[in-house]
Parts: structure tokens; C-alpha cells; sequence
């Protein structure tokens, strides 16, 4: 009887004991019930993302909170309007820049000495368009910046520059021309580059050195 | 009894030993990937560098040794840091909280070099 005890409990050992590793080597099948598609009305408005992707309200709600846009730097468009743009292979939405300085705003780099940063690509759009980091240099090496406008024209102003060009067009802060290098020096206050109109692939360096 | 038990031993030590080889080799292939797993920079700028047509010449005009980190469709370069020592960090002026972290530099060197093997 107490052989056969022994064995049980043998048997019951290996089973606890080996049973976690056989399932942890085992992988996962994947859920099955994840619902993956977007019923979206193609006439409902979303909201596309300067990197990539929209938000749309499930409500099936066209409305967004225009501060909530701007802050975003997103673009509203009909769905269709959006799944066009895609299929057309236009250039990537995700290379939009930022209509408003707002994003620049919330986004501060202080550029450490030869610390350098090259802009992603302008779209050809529309009106004003506003990078989306501004840029000090570290206090220790002064306040001058190196700014090159690349593939077109463009300008660096302060923060307040910037957001006066946006509000009413004006042209402040201080003129880069196509493809120049020019120091800028704002006393201490962030920098940020904008440009009006940019052409496609158009950019910007920004250089601390 | 007694004649059941090397069988039964024999039985628990072979299931063991497939379990402990079977989770060796879920592992290897696991860390093999890992190894095998590209930086997110090189990736982010090949990328680019498809649509970009200048982007390799302006990265020559750095030093190969120089450290690069990718941002949102751009980049950062520092040439007085090197691969072990940058780190890129942006955060927000009001509580200080981290918007952007990347510890993981590539070179440009490593950068130029993925660049010219993907337009083969």
C-alpha cells in the first residue's frame, strides 16, 4: 500500500512540476475576439494626426474641441476625404508639420554645445507652417543658435514671434533665405522656426555651435 | 509493484528533460531575435531616406563616430557625445515630465551604412 502511495505521489510530482514549464514554453494562441475594424460614416469628420493616424469619436460625432485640434496640431477631414489621401500615395500625413506654434510651444529642447537637430520634411502646404520643437541653447555657451532653411525660405523668431505671425500673418522674427545659414540670438528666449507656404521636402538645421 | 517503478522513473525523467529542452530552445530563439533586432534610429532613417533624397549626403557631413537619435521624422546629432554616453531627453518646461527618451543612439556611421545596404 505504501508502494503504490509512493507512486501516486511520483507521478502527482512530475505532473505539478513539469506542467508550468511545458505551458510556458508553449506559445499563446492569440484572442480570437478582438474586433479590429472601424465603422466610421465616410462623412464623419476625423481628426488626422501630424505623425500619423486620426482620432474619430465613436459617438459618430463630427465635432471636435477646436483647442484640442489646434493643441494636436491634427487636420479635420471627412474620412473619405482621409482614406483618399492615403490611397493616393500622397505624401505621408504623417510629414505634416504643425499649423500652429502650439506643439513648439509644449516641446522645449535646449541644445547642448555642438548639438545639432534636422527637421523632418515639409509637406507643400498651405499658409504658415511652424516646427514642432523650439530650441535655447545651453546657457553655458551663450545664446546664439545656427539655423539653416533648407530647400526654402524661412524664419526664426521667439516664441511671441512666432505666435503673432500665426495670429495675424505678420512677418517677425528673422528671415532665412533659402538654403542660408544664419546665427540668430534671442537673448536666452526659445527659438522656433516657421515658413510660409513651404515647398515639398523642405526643412530646417538647427545648431548649436 | 516494485517492477512498475523504473518505468514510472524513467517516464517523469524523460518528460523533464524534453520540458527543460523545449523551454532552452524557446529562449535561444527568443534572445536570437532580440539580437537580430534593428535600432529604432537606423530603422526610422532608412525609412526616410526613401523619400529623402539628400538625407545621405547631409549625414556624411557629420563624423561617423557621431551619435544620432531619431525624432518624429527628424533627428539630433551630437558631436561632442558618443553612442555610449548620449541620451536624448525633452521635457516639459511646467513639472518636468518626460515627453521624449531615447537612451539607444545609433551612429552615423551605422546610419549611412543601412542606408546604402537598403538602396542595393
Amino acid at each position: 500500500m505504501n508502494k503504490k502511495r509512493i507512486l501516486f505521489a511520483m507521478i502527482a510530482i512530475c505532473i505539478f512540476a513539469v506542467g508550468p514549464i511545458v505551458r510556458a514554453a508553449t506559445p499563446k494562441p492569440l484572442p480570437q475576439n478582438i474586433d479590429t475594424t472601424i465603422n466610421i460614416d465616410g462623412e464623419q469628420v476625423v481628426q488626422v494626426l501630424p505623425e500619423g493616424g486620426f482620432i474619430y469619436n465613436t459617438t459618430g460625432s463630427s465635432s471636435f474641441n477646436s483647442e484640442f485640434v489646434e493643441s494636436n496640431g491634427g487636420v479635420l477631414m471627412t474620412y473619405n476625404d482621409y482614406l483618399e489621401k492615403e490611397s493616393q500615395n500622397k505624401p505621408p500625413i504623417t510629414q505634416f508639420r504643425a499649423a500652429s506654434p502650439s506643439i513648439a510651444e509644449q516641446t522645449p529642447k535646449t541644445l547642448a554645445h555642438y548639438e545639432t537637430y534636422v527637421s523632418s520634411l515639409f509637406t507643400n502646404n498651405n499658409g504658415w507652417r511652424f516646427g514642432e520643437v523650439k530650441f535655447r541653447a545651453d546657457p553655458k555657451t551663450g545664446h546664439w543658435l545656427l539655423w539653416n532653411s533648407r530647400g526654402d525660405s524661412g524664419r526664426v523668431g521667439t516664441v511671441v514671434d512666432a505666435r503673432r505671425t500665426y495670429q495675424n500673418g505678420g512677418q517677425y522674427g528673422t528671415a532665412i533665405g533659402k538654403n542660408e545659414w544664419k546665427y540668430v540670438n534671442t537673448e536666452g528666449d526659445w527659438q522656433i522656426y516657421y515658413t510660409f507656404r513651404p515647398a515639398m521636402n523642405s526643412g530646417y538645421i538647427v545648431a548649436n555651435e | 509493484m516494485k517492477k512498475y517503478l523504473p518505468f514510472v522513473v524513467g517516464t517523469c525523467l524523460a518528460i523533464s528533460l524534453s520540458a527543460f529542452l523545449l523551454t532552452s530552445q524557446a529562449e535561444s530563439s527568443v534572445n536570437g531575435s532580440v539580437g537580430k533586432q534593428v535600432n529604432r534610429t537606423v530603422s526610422k532613417l532608412v525609412e526616410r531616406s526613401k523619400k529623402d533624397e539628400t538625407l545621405l549626403e547631409l549625414l556624411e557631413s557629420y563624423p561617423k563616430e557621431a551619435p544620432i537619435i531619431e525624432y518624429k521624422g527628424g533627428f539630433f546629432v551630437n558631436k561632442n557625445e558618443s553612442k555610449e554616453t548620449y541620451v536624448l531627453e525633452i521635457k516639459s518646461e511646467d513639472n518636468g515630465k518626460v515627453l521624449f527618451k531615447d537612451d539607444d543612439p545609433a551612429t552615423i556611421g551605422e546610419v549611412v551604412e543601412a542606408i546604402k545596404s537598403a538602396e542595393k
